[in-house]
Formats: structure tokens, C-alpha cells, sequence
């Protein structure tokens, strides 16, 4: 224990110095060179700038919350650090920011973790809340708002809009009524008053809501100088191909994974579009869903550094606008307070490993993403047994090696060397028969399709979620 | 509330799991295969639930092991 407790303090003093070198002109200079070399606008001189305390929260309170996109954070960021905390609250999701003396919060875990939750913000010596974001009605992201609408004074409430019809949600809905907290709902365009240097736009949902509340999820980019955060909420490939066709700027460091990284989302073309340096996943551990899954994380681990509140406990990310670095509370360590956390890893924004990742032609490849965007899965009858993918493409695509499974994942399908013309359409059928150019046949004695409900998943030959569809 | 009878909120579908919340008392959450669920059950779905102790069904099963028991011990003597 003494042993682990040095090296935390070692540890702290190597990011201590990290930090305060990119104060200085060298640290400027090739964070400088790297902004120019990626074609990013140029923030550099930016995080020089000092800003005193000019804010006023009473005020704040009082206004709304929500601005249309004519508000525009400023992009002088004070001398102060963002923290996004990640919180560890077994399978759900809660996260804070803080920020200048104002804190944010966006879900608030299962019922029983709104203790968690809770507590975790006494720690950090908060008593109000200035934001507090319910990105969608499922227990494991409202159910311990009950908790934190009775412990803190709360400043505004935002909701996704999307009615649920479970008790949780209509409880937090009355407590909401009855201490009269401004309530505004989410739409995309508008940003999120928190701090003026702070800049907080909602990404989803947008003007028409999806049937599915996972897909009406309120989505945050939420930048900071030059560093960046995407919370997904639970949102999934519906929303990921809504946002990609959208026009806003993904491209994030820091990615709150959707939906506890299940197969419903993270697809190849959305991650390649974020391309994160480090993902999130909160997840419980041992939990009954298969979260994360084994295909998703695998994407995310070669995309990115992956952090998991089920392996690391809490994570903590502290941003200056230009460098952050990531706490975690290591799961097993009795940590008691905030200061006996382990400094897992100051990363700079500068050439290094990381480039090299990014361009590793294996972990996002040209070929995969093309092809994903043209081959898809088109229908499927679960009663009938057939699965259809069609290509909507102007090329061929070759599907050899390419494999599609169901839900149970205990039925996997590889194609054989089969290649699938612009345009044209394949019927996998689940019984015998020869293959010609338009049905395949998996040679199943048994149907494998779960009538009660099912999903086609669609992978390419690198093993890459390409599609899915439920049936 | 009815002994035995029970409302729960179908929650959330995650995969072929169904989360219900019980009504009465949401920290009561169970998980239940999808499949166990009526055809067409869609998140939002408020669930009546009856359970009842079936004392027949389980006098039978208990004579049936009962009986199977006595031959096995029997039958190695």
C-alpha cells in the first residue's frame, strides 16, 4: 500500500510538470506545430489569455438556459481548468462538469446509486447545481435524480422531451413542478448557457423524435479551447447516421461511448468521424446485458485509449483548453477522498504515438468505411427466415469473409467469395439450397431467427459492425 | 396492493432482456427474457403480473421425485 501511495505521488509531480510545460513558450510552440499540421483553426495564443471571475450566479439562475445558435462561447478560455467527471455508478450513467465555480450535471444512475452520485458531489464541495440534463427517461441514467432534486438547489432541469411512462420518470417530473426549476427541452442547435467560455451545443435530438428513447438520447459536444467532449447519452446508430448526415462538427477528443458501448451503436463510419483519443464507457461490472461488447470495444481500443468506470472506478478528465489529463479511481484501492485518486495519464496534444494509431491503415482503413456506407442490411423476416443486404452503392463490393450474426450471437453466417453488384439485392436464406447471385443459403436444419425478436448484424471482413437491422 | 398481483413498468429493452420496474416500488427492478414477454410488448408497456402458488403442481412434482428417489435407492441394493 505505502509503495502504491509513492508512486501516485510521483505520478502527480510527472503530470504537475507536464501541464505547467505547456505553459511556457516551448510547450506553445509544439502544440502550435501540431494545430497547424492537423488544419485545425488556430486557438494557440488563446490559452495564454487570463480572465478574472466575472460571474454571477444569482443571475444565471434566473435566465434560461437555453439560447438558439446565436449565442457564441467565448473563445478565451479564463485561467481555469474544465473537469468532466465520469462517474462511477455501476451500470448507468452519471456525469459532472465543473467549472469555474458552476457545476453541471448530466443523468444520475439507477435509483440506488442517487446516493453515489450524491455524495460524489458533496466531495467536491458543491451544494447547488447549475445544470442538471436528463439525456433520456431509462431508469439507469433518471433513476437517482429523486436524490439530487431533494439534496441540491438546482438551477435549471433539461430534458430530452420524449415522454416514458414509468413512475421514475413521472416522479422526477412532479419534483420538478413542485419546486418550480426552470424545465426546458433539448433541441438541436441550441446551446447550453453554463459559462461563456465554455461552449455547450446540443446535438440531438433534433425537431422530429424517433420512436426509440435510446435514439432520442440528448447529445452534448461540449468544447473547451481546443479540447472537446462528446457525451452520447444512449444514443445509437440511428442518431450516429442522423448527426454524421447533419453537418456538425464530431471530430471530439474525448468520447462518452453510446448506450454502455453496446453493438446498438459506435458503428465504424461514426467513430471514424468523432475519432476520439479517449473513450469512456460507463458500464457496470458483471452486468446482465453483454456491456460493453466485444466488437465495439475492440473499434474503440484501436481508435482509442478506452476507459471503463467498471475497471477504473471513477474518471475524472481536467482540461486547461489545450492539454488534459485523466484521473481514474482504480477500482480496489479503498480510495476515501478525492486525493488518494491515481494519475493514470497526462496526454498533450503533440505528435506522438497517437498520430501513428490514427493512421494505421488497419484500425481505419479506406476500404472499410467506403464500403460501409454503400452495404447494408435491408430487411429481415424472422418468420420466414431471410435476411436481405443490398448494396446502394455505384460500385461492386466484395462480401467474402463477411460474416452476419444474430442477436444471441450463437448463429454466425460467413459469405463465401461472393461479390455484390451497385444496386442489387441478396436474400440469405436460413435453410439448404445452392448459391447463386441473388440467394444464399446458410445450410441451417433449424431456423435461427427468434421470432420474438431478433437483429441481423452485418460485419465486414475486418470484423467491423457495418449494419444492422431488427427484425 | 393484490397479493400476488403486480404492475411493472416495461422500462427498457436491452437486447433480448426486458428491465421491469416494479410500479409500487421502482428500486424493485427485475430482468426478463424478452421472449417471456407477449408478442408485440414494447418499452413504455405497463405489465400486469399475477403469481400464484400452484400447490397441486408442486404436491405432484414433490410424489413424482419422492417416487423416483425410493426406486433409485432401491435399485443399487
Amino acid at each position: 500500500m505505502r509503495w502504491i501511495f509513492g508512486t501516485i505521488i510521483i505520478f502527480i509531480v510527472i503530470a504537475g510538470t507536464n501541464c505547467a510545460g505547456l505553459k511556457d513558450d516551448q510547450g506553445a510552440e509544439e502544440f502550435r506545430q501540431v494545430s497547424q499540421q492537423a488544419g485545425e483553426r488556430d486557438l494557440v495564443e488563446t490559452h495564454v489569455q487570463t480572465e478574472g471571475r466575472e460571474t454571477n450566479q444569482d443571475n444565471e439562475l434566473s435566465e434560461s438556459g437555453l439560447e438558439d445558435n446565436s449565442y457564441v462561447a467565448s473563445e478565451k478560455p479564463a485561467d481555469e481548468n474544465l473537469t468532466v467527471h465520469f462517474l462511477d455508478v455501476g451500470q448507468g450513467d452519471s456525469i459532472l462538469l465543473e467549472y469555474n465555480g458552476k457545476a453541471m450535471l448530466v443523468d444520475a444512475g439507477e435509483r440506488d446509486q442517487g446516493p453515489v452520485v450524491s455524495a460524489y458531489l458533496h466531495e467536491q464541495g458543491i451544494s447547488s447545481i447549475d445544470y442538471v440534463v436528463a439525456t433520456h427517461p431509462h431508469s439507469d441514467h433518471i433513476g437517482g435524480m429523486d436524490e439530487v432534486l431533494n439534496s441540491f438547489q438546482v438551477g435549471h432541469f433539461i430534458d430530452s422531451g420524449f415522454p416514458h411512462t414509468s413512475k421514475t420518470y413521472e416522479n422526477m417530473l412532479t419534483a420538478i413542478d413542485d419546486k418550480n426549476i426552470p424545465f426546458e427541452v433539448a433541441e438541436e442547435g441550441d446551446k447550453i448557457k453554463f459559462d461563456p467560455a465554455v461552449d455547450i451545443e446540443i446535438l440531438n435530438p433534433g425537431a422530429e423524435y424517433s420512436e426509440e428513447l435510446n435514439e432520442n438520447s440528448v447529445v452534448l459536444k461540449v468544447s473547451y479551447g481546443e479540447v472537446s467532449f462528446l457525451l452520447m447519452g444512449d444514443a445509437g446508430l440511428e442518431t450516429e447516421e442522423k448527426l454524421m448526415n447533419s453537418g456538425h462538427d464530431l471530430d471530439s477528443d474525448i468520447l462518452k461511448v453510446g448506450h454502455h458501448a453496446s453493438r446498438s451503436g459506435s458503428g465504424e463510419a461514426f467513430i471514424s468521424a468523432v475519432s476520439p483519443e479517449a473513450s469512456v464507457i460507463e458500464v457496470g461490472a458483471g452486468n446482465d446485458y453483454g456491456h460493453p461488447h466485444a466488437e465495439i470495444l475492440e473499434r474503440l481500443q484501436k481508435a482509442s485509449r478506452v476507459y471503463r468506470t467498471d475497471l477504473d472506478g471513477s474518471i475524472a478528465v481536467t482540461t486547461d483548453g489545450s492539454a488534459y489529463t485523466v484521473i481514474t479511481q482504480k477500482s480496489g484501492s479503498e480510495v476515501e477522498n478525492p486525493e488518494k485518486t491515481v494519475v493514470e495519464e497526462t496526454r498533450l496534444q503533440e505528435a506522438g504515438s497517437d498520430e501513428t494509431e490514427l493512421e494505421d491503415p488497419s484500425s481505419r482503413g479506406g476500404i472499410s468505411s467506403s464500403t460501409e456506407s454503400t452495404v447494408y442490411v435491408s430487411d429481415l423476416s424472422l418468420q420466414d427466415e431471410w435476411v436481405e443486404i443490398t448494396n446502394r452503392g455505384s460500385s461492386p463490393v466484395s462480401l467474402s469473409g463477411w460474416k452476419i450474426e444474430d442477436d444471441s450471437s450463437k448463429h454466425t453466417y460467413t459469405f463465401p467469395s461472393f461479390t455484390l453488384d451497385p444496386q442489387a439485392t441478396v436474400t440469405l436464406h436460413t435453410g439448404e439450397g445452392t448459391d447463386t447471385a441473388t440467394e444464399l443459403y446458410w445450410g441451417s436444419g433449424s431456423p435461427l431467427w427468434n421470432n420474438d425478436g431478433d437483429t441481423a448484424y452485418l460485419f465486414d471482413d475486418s470484423g467491423n459492425l457495418v449494419s444492422s437491422l431488427e427484425g | 396492493m393484490n397479493m400476488g398481483n403486480f404492475k411493472f413498468t416495461l422500462d427498457r429493452i436491452e437486447d433480448s432482456t426486458a428491465v421491469l420496474l416494479l410500479r409500487d416500488e421502482e428500486s424493485i427492478k427485475i430482468d426478463v427474457p424478452l421472449s417471456l414477454l407477449p408478442q408485440e410488448s414494447k418499452e413504455g408497456d405497463i405489465l400486469d403480473i399475477s403469481i400464484t402458488r400452484d400447490i397441486q403442481e408442486t404436491e405432484d412434482a414433490k410424489e413424482r421425485v419422492s417416487a423416483l428417489l425410493e426406486k433409485l435407492k432401491n435399485k443399487n441394493q
